[in-house]
């Protein structure tokens, strides 16, 4: 099994080079398909052999990498990762659908998204620092290109940013990881070498180092704000969250979907693995200001797609009005919230996608996205219309819907972190009063959106738009009933993580 | 001692100095190399004349002679040597000519700094 | 016993799903009628099992009538410790067991209703998928065994009545009715959510609402948590009271209730059944039923405050509807002012007449929207009153339904006596409670007074404005000859339904009096009364007995005359409001009225435009402060590379070429002494030797 956890993360490099060489455009979407399928066979196949009774790391694999700092590359899966690489690998398969119609240096597209998806799959399965640190910046490269090539008008200058936004995060950690390198040797069971392994990062000795009034507390500190804002960038939480609107408007479709879906839960996942779990003592110590920092996030996101005109671009603002819940829930440091925070990630990784999807479909007809030059699509197309209703109120939160969960937990999980003690119980309840008005928000900017896109009467310009096709409808299926799933059975999600969770949180829980 | 037909020294230096201010006006005024050439033959002769009549007027007062000769040889030379400068001077320019047709040396400035 | 029921349920909560599901599905296939009839069928069968279950619920003898709960978990919470979950399921308990017949009657008839009322409709089988799908989420609301289960169905009930009411959605008043509906509700929701979080946290997630031996109720942990705090609910702590008031800002968005009203109205835009099931009897009477599910955490503070709310409701639409001119909107506000009755009397303590009203009230009142479906359905979709008269004689089936419905929610009795039609049995016990909590609030002097004269007042007032909107249409001269001449009785589909619920106006009171309030052996809402309400809270509902007489003397007679003077004021048409309404004072409070007490335009400036004006705000600040800040960082890199570039270049790079600069500066000034002229070396050659003698003359001369 390790074995084929390691072929998980490579098999699409493999079909990277395949792509290069393919002999035509239509072979190289076909690669690219077969691997992706092929991929999400073989997370299928790992998800089912893994023991959910037992929970913690499986299908573990190490060697040694580099001698010298005592790197490895070590990889394995646990319940915080399982769930994310299911939802990779099942995006993947539909992503690699929604750009069948790229014709534009069709090969070089393929390979470059297969390079990206290996470092994704990297990222949430390495469980070395340096190993991880790597994947984390493998992502960048094709992500750059993809939306630098294939992107909109502006696409240079969104590239740019994003890249250049998002290294600078990067920075943060390698800072952070460059004090490790100094610190970890004086661990109690590190035998003098520097630790990179993550679960040996999260144990006792480590947090000894790190723990409050210890030998690096001051450290432990700046480094839980160093990772914070490294992985913020990547959320995107306010106030670091500018490249992500000029990103998803520049990006074409299916790289805007993969975006949304996986790029930035890998925030959200190195939040939960790494800032959280290794500083445990400044995570209690700061948490009021990074809930704080949630709920920002959560109304001024939704104030902010409120005002958009750019279809896309209120999509995009919606991300990270829902990212917010992410960054609140981890923060409030209560086991309902961190829940609901995953989640969110979980659900987020569907409605966002599917979101941007459906934008997709009509940008590629109607070659604009000015909300108010469009108009009664619902009856132009009245299965994409369901659809759309579907996927835009999962966005928003409707029970039975997938994007429900997340949020009614995070929320529970903010009251419930009253009970933090005193000192704290006006801010938290204010916090809690705030995130829940964030639904009133939500629902303002979605349906004035949707009355604005889709009621009314079809435009006269909508009659030479072909009509949606099988392949977008079978991937806006395929969407909509995963958010159907996750939204009537969260119980998938939560039995994935539980025991996982249950070690994790027991490291943060409020003593 | 009558200063014009007693010939002294001074009378030989004064036509060699004449000879030399005509030979440098010549090479100043003239842009003609042949002229020029004619200047450096009027610079040369004044250095003749010259050592002829140092070298009169170096032996003059002693009783040997056998070695009263040295400017003779020395003016000897110079006219062999004026002679091979005037050939090789006329052939740098006719060569100047051939590439230039002009034998005036303000337009000889080709190798300048 | 307890499976049966509880498989009833389930079969009648999921069959509308289902068939909701086959429709949405199928909508291209199905046969064009099919979707009507199948939806109807399985309404029907719904309707059936839920009667089935309650006469097996009867059939039981009176002791062993436990609450059947059916708790499935949905969300874990490993938090609270193994095992702890959020549950879905099903609480089946005498008011569910009220409720469902009643929902599901009055669905299946609007069913029928609206086969024929949808007729010709493009997106006729769309309707009948929403329309199942409203059914189901509210069944899943009745049945709901949990907080969470409540709030999932509430928001169901939420996206379906959108759906519904933006059924039209070609045109733009449907359009902004149903997005101002479901903000509104949420409005009210994230007041749910508050209240939701505060509970959670203090009772460690158990959200359980029956009040059984089951110690995972919420109720009875409240209690313990109560006890342990050194409180009580007579002598509550501050955040039981925000808590009940948060939960029922729920109640304040979807029952429409002050002053989150202004959406109700505005749903008209909506078809016609959908207004008699969604927007009377069924939905807006959730938040009712909300608060009496969630009664027994409700404090004294917030019982003034739900009492204040339903007051203020009940006074305010009352006035409201005696100006409207739309009959549906006449309705509509009716609505509204019945709702702030059930509110009140939920505030007062009136808990099972509240209860009692909502299920009478969705009898009349679902079947006034019917008749007044027929009656735009025959006037061709003209839906103003002034409009209309003497239809009477053309529609005399809707004309006796409406009055038979009139009657009943004017509460017509014979005094002294049981014989009443069902308004009055629910409305007066409302009256009574309300003023036996005017005495309990009479330390609160004039707003003590309030609570006694209030729901009188509007007890004349509610005849009044029926009378007049039954005058109106169906008495008098016909006022548009040509819409009258195309009037015509309504299609069996459409009438029959209304027959039948004028009957249940007619026999729910008594029947309901009979079983719910009074019966014999065990009276049912009593019992769930009892089962849920701690002890010292029902106090005050025992005091009622003696402002019962009270009540039926003063609001007993009063139907007669305003329901009289409604009708003669409005049967030759608005010759005499027109009148009346001029009459300085009067004029002023007319046009006060007839605008809504500019409330539409109050939230236009105060919520919509300033909330656009913030998200605009909002927009520019990321635009230019934080994305500006993000370009700043970039340009001044960018800038300060462009300087040191520059610094490189002249400074560095132009010592070392100033070097060689240098260098060549003297190579030309040098150069210049050889211009190549060969005179000007001779000269040079001349007098620098000049030089040199002279030189050396004069320093042979100066050495001498």
């Amino acid at each position: 099994m390790p074995t084929l956890l390691n072929l998980m993360i490579f098999t699409p490099l493999i079909g990277a080079l395949l792509c290069l060489v393919a002999p035509s455009k239509q072979a190289a979407k076909s690669i690219a398909l077969v691997v992706s399928v092929v991929t999400l066979a073989m997370s299928l196949v790992l998800a089912a052999q893994y023991d959910y009774h037992a929970g913690g790391v499986q299908f573990e694999s190490a060697m040694m990498w580099i001698k010298g700092i005592n790197v490895e590359y070590r990889t394995g899966m646990d319940g915080l990762s399982l769930p994310l690489i299911v939802l990779t690998t099942a995006l993947s398969v539909l992503v690699v659908a929604a750009s069948w119609n790229i014709e534009k240096m069709t090969k070089a597209f393929m390979a470059l998204y297969l390079f990206l998806y290996t470092g994704m799959l990297g990222v949430f399965l390495s469980l070395d620092m340096v190993l991880f640190y790597v994947f984390f910046e493998v992502s960048l490269l094709p992500m750059y290109f993809l939306i630098g090539i294939w992107g909109g008008p502006r696409k240079e200058y969104a590239a740019i940013k994003f890249f250049l936004y998002t290294l600078a995060g990067s920075i943060c950690l390698l800072v952070v990881m460059l004090g490790l390198y100094h610190i970890t040797p004086n661990a109690a069971d590190s035998g003098g070498k520097p630790i990179w392994n993550m679960m040996t990062l999260q144990s006792d000795s480590v947090h000894a180092l790190f723990a409050k009034g210890g030998t690096y507390w001051v450290f432990a500190q700046w480094a839980f704000w160093l990772t914070l804002v490294a992985f913020l960038i990547k959320l995107p939480a306010v106030p670091f969250h500018t490249w992500l609107p000029d990103a998803h408007v520049e990006a074409p479709t299916p790289i805007s979907m993969i975006l949304a879906g996986v790029l930035l839960k890998m925030g959200g996942y190195a939040m939960m693995r790494i800032t959280w779990p290794f500083f445990p003592d400044s995570a209690r110590l700061f948490w009021v200001c990074v809930a704080t920092l949630g709920v920002i996030a959560i109304i001024y996101g939704a104030l902010c797609a409120m005002a958009q005109s750019d279809w896309k671009k209120l999509v995009a603002y919606s991300s990270v009005s829902h990212m917010g819940y992410v960054t609140l829930g981890l923060a409030v440091l209560t086991r309902t919230g961190f829940d609901g925070a995953y989640f969110q990630m979980i659900a987020h990784g569907i409605t966002s996608a599917m979101m941007f999807f459906m934008v997709g479909v009509v940008y590629e007809r109607a070659h604009h996205r000015e909300i108010d030059r469009l108009g009664g699509i619902w009856l132009k197309w009245p299965g994409y219309g369901g659809w759309s209703l579907l996927c835009f109120f999962a966005g928003m939160g409707l029970p039975g819907l997938c994007g429900f969960i997340g949020e009614i937990m995070v929320l529970l999980g903010t009251f419930e972190a009253v009970g933090h003690g005193a000192g704290h119980t006006t801010i938290v309840y204010t916090l809690g009063v705030l995130a829940a008005f964030g639904v009133v928000l939500t629902a303002g900017y979605i349906l004035w959106m949707f009355q604005r896109v889709y009621m009314g009467l079809p435009k006269p310009d909508y009659d030479h738009y072909e009509p949606v096709n099988t392949r977008e409808y079978a991937i806006m299926t395929v969407l909509g009933v995963l958010a159907l799933v996750f939204g009537i059975v969260p119980m998938i999600v939560f039995h994935a993580t539980g025991v996982t969770f249950n070690h994790l949180f027991a490291m943060l829980a409020v003593q | 001692m009558n200063p014009v037909f007693d010939i002294s020294l001074h009378h030989f230096l004064i036509v060699s100095f004449a000879l030399a201010g005509a030979g440098v006006a010549t090479i100043l005024t003239k842009r003609n190399a042949i002229g020029i050439l004619i200047g450096v033959e009027l610079l040369l002769n004044a250095a003749g004349v010259n050592f002829i009549a140092f070298n009169k007027f170096l032996w003059h007062n002693t009783t040997s002679t056998s070695t009263g000769l040295d400017g003779m040889v020395f003016t000897i030379f110079i006219i062999v040597v004026a002679a091979a400068e005037a050939a090789v001077a006329l052939a740098i320019f006719l060569n100047f000519y051939n590439n230039f047709s002009t034998v005036d040396v303000e337009k000889a400035d080709e190798l300048k700094g | 016993m307890p499976h049966s029921i509880i498989t009833l349920m389930l079969i009648a909560l999921l069959a509308p799903l289902v068939s909701s599901t086959v429709c949405i599905l199928a909508t291209r296939r199905l046969l064009f009628k099919g979707a009507g009839y199948l939806t109807t069928a399985v309404m029907a069968g719904a309707l059936a099992c839920s009667i089935i279950a309650l006469f097996t619920w009867l059939g039981t003898p009176v002791d062993q009538r436990h609450a059947l709960v059916l708790n499935i978990p949905w969300i874990p919470l490993p938090g609270f410790g193994p095992g702890h979950a959020l549950y879905l399921g099903i609480l089946a308990d005498p008011l569910t067991m009220a409720m469902m017949p009643m929902v599901t009657g009055i669905s299946t008839l609007v069913h029928i209703y609206s086969i024929g009322y949808m007729h010709g409709d493009k997106r006729y089988n769309l309707f009948f998928a929403y329309l199942s799908l409203f059914t189901f989420s509210m069944l899943g609301i009745v049945l709901a065994n949990s907080v969470i289960m409540l709030f999932v169905f509430w928001e169901l009930v939420g996206l379906t009545s959108y759906l519904l009411i933006g059924f039209w959605f070609e045109k733009r008043g449907p359009q902004l009715a149903c997005k101002k509906a479901f903000v509104m509700n949420r409005i009210g929701d994230a007041g749910f959510l508050v209240g939701f979080g505060i509970l959670f946290y203090k009772l460690g997630g158990a959200m359980l609402l029956p009040a059984t031996a089951d110690s995972g109720s919420m109720f009875n942990v409240l209690a313990n948590v109560l006890a342990a705090e050194g409180h009580s609910l007579a002598n509550p702590p501050l955040w039981l009271t925000v808590a009940g008031i948060g939960l029922f800002f729920g109640a304040i968005g979807k029952s429409a209730q002050f002053p989150l009203h202004t959406w109700l109205p505005d749903a008209m835009e909506g078809p016609t059944p959908v207004s008699s099931i969604v927007h009377s009897a069924t939905m807006v009477a959730a938040g009712v039923y909300l608060t009496g599910r969630i009664y027994p955490i409700l404090t004294p503070g917030a019982h003034l405050f739900i009492s204040t709310i339903g007051l203020v409701t009940l006074v305010m639409a009352a006035f409201m509807a005696m100006v409207m001119t739309d009959i549906k909107r006449v309705l509509a506000y009716s609505t509204l002012s019945q709702l702030g009755y059930m509110v009140l009397g939920m505030g007062v303590g009136a808990w099972t007449f509240a209860l009692f009203h909502l299920i009478t009230h969705a009898f009349f009142k679902c079947c006034l929207f019917q008749c007044s479906g027929s009656v735009i359905h025959a006037a061709h979709h003209q839906q103003d009153m002034r409009h209309y008269g003497g239809l009477g004689k053309k529609m005399p089936i809707t004309m006796a339904c409406y009055a038979i419905c009139t009657l009943a929610i004017a509460g017509a009795s014979i005094p002294f006596t049981t014989i009443a039609m069902s308004g009055f049995f629910s409305k007066d016990g409302i009256i009574a409670g309300s003023i036996s909590y005017g005495d309990v609030m009479a330390h609160a002097g004039y707003l003590g007074k309030l609570f006694w004269l209030g729901p009188i007042v509007i007890a004349y007032v509610t005849p009044f404005y029926m009378g007049r909107s039954f005058a109106l249409t169906f008495l008098g001269k016909p006022r548009d000859q040509h819409l009258h001449d195309h009037a015509h009785e309504a299609p069996l589909a459409m009438w029959f339904p209304q027959v039948c619920l004028a009957i249940m106006a007619i026999a729910s009171g008594y029947l309901g009096w009979k079983t719910l309030i009074l019966g014999s052996e065990a009276p049912m809402l009593a019992q769930g009364v009892a089962a849920i309400i701690p002890g010292e809270v029902i106090e005050a509902h025992h005091s009622h007995g003696m402002h019962m007489t009270h009540a039926l003397l003063l609001s007993g007679f009063g139907w007669i005359i305003a329901l009289g003077a409604g009708i003669l004021m409005y049967v030759p048409g608005m010759a005499i409001s027109s009148r009346i309404v001029k009459i300085p004072g009067v004029n002023l409070l007319y046009t006060w009225a007839l605008n809504k007490f500019y409330f539409d335009a109050l939230y236009d400036v105060f919520t919509v435009s300033m909330g656009k004006f913030v998200a605009v705000v909002c927009a520019a600040v990321d635009k230019y402060l934080v994305d500006g800040l993000v370009n700043l960082a970039g340009s001044t890199v960018r800038e300060i590379a462009m300087l040191s570039g520059k610094v490189d270049k002249h400074i560095v790079d132009g010592g070392v070429n100033g070097v060689a600069a240098m260098a060549q500066g003297a190579g030309d000034m040098l150069r210049s002494t050889q211009p190549g002229k060969i005179r000007i070396y001779v000269l040079m050659f001349f007098s620098s030797a000049a030089l040199v003698t002279l030189l050396v003359v004069i320093s042979a001369i100066a050495l001498r």
